[in-house]
């Protein structure tokens, strides 16, 4: 099979920008479903996919709220070597270091506490352990995961239809 | 996140009228996110400060595995219908 370029990489980059408002967040939940199961994904996993993507966007938008920004928040989706990855970018003041430290290390756990808030992020590593949460160099935070996409379809986006 | 504050505001009102037990049917919830869990603890908390109990209606799958993940099907009992989780309660 011939080698794929960077240039064919960035077209077959899906992308969904929303306007950093919790109305938008139900459209997220049904793009992130449909590249899954474009991509090939079981169902279980679409459903995962869908709640950690709806609670990355979550905190997205109380970020981009508590930080005064209007800029939109971007989703990205790619499939590279049998996986497809999941991005949520947003721009606002950027994941408290403490509260970082407090999921990575699987100290907040709803059931344990009764905690009302700050379960997103703590979801989202429960679903998916290797999910990356990093403040963005300039400003802004990232979530990201990855799923196992279809073998036959992880090679790039397949037709439509 | 979007549905949420309703529910809050019914639980908090419920238990206002002095309704301590309390049962949630979610048989219609197909999707729910930490937020809607969060506003369940909260229910929670506010019932069990009088004693009082809350319980779950839910067959949802995607639902019951974001109970599960979250170690909150341990906390909430959780009934298939509404009529069992009434015998229950």
């Amino acid at each position: 099979m011939a080698s794929r370029t960077d240039q064919q990489a960035e077209v077959e980059q899906l992308r969904l920008a929303i306007p950093p408002d919790p109305t938008y967040i139900a459209m997220t939940r049904m793009f992130a479903g449909s590249v899954a199961r474009h991509y090939g994904c079981e169902e279980d996993v679409v459903e995962d996919v869908k709640v950690a993507v709806s609670e990355a966007c979550t905190n997205s938008v109380k970020a981009h709220h508590d930080s005064g920004t209007t800029d939109p928040i971007e989703l990205r989706a790619r499939a590279v070597n049998g996986e497809l990855i999941f991005e949520i970018i947003d721009w606002g003041k950027g994941i408290d270091h403490a509260l970082q430290a407090s999921v990575e290390e699987g100290v907040a756990t709803p059931a344990a506490g009764l905690y009302e808030g700050s379960l997103g992020l703590t979801l989202i590593r429960a679903l998916f352990p290797g999910a990356e949460i990093a403040r963005n160099e300039e400003r802004g935070t990232t979530v990201r995961f990855a799923v196992p996409a279809s073998s036959d379809r992880s090679e790039g986006l397949p037709p439509l239809g | 996140m979007f549905t949420a504050p309703k529910l809050r505001e019914r639980l908090v009102e419920t238990v206002d009228q002095g309704r301590y037990k309390i049962i949630v049917n979610l048989q219609g919830v197909s999707f729910m996110d930490s937020t809607g869990l969060g506003t369940l603890v909260g229910g929670l908390k506010r019932v069990k400060e009088h004693e009082g109990t809350l319980s779950l209606v839910c067959s949802s799958r995607p639902v019951l595995r974001v109970l599960s993940i979250t170690g909150l099907n341990n906390v909430f009992p959780i009934h298939e219908t509404v009529e069992q989780a009434v015998a229950a309660s």
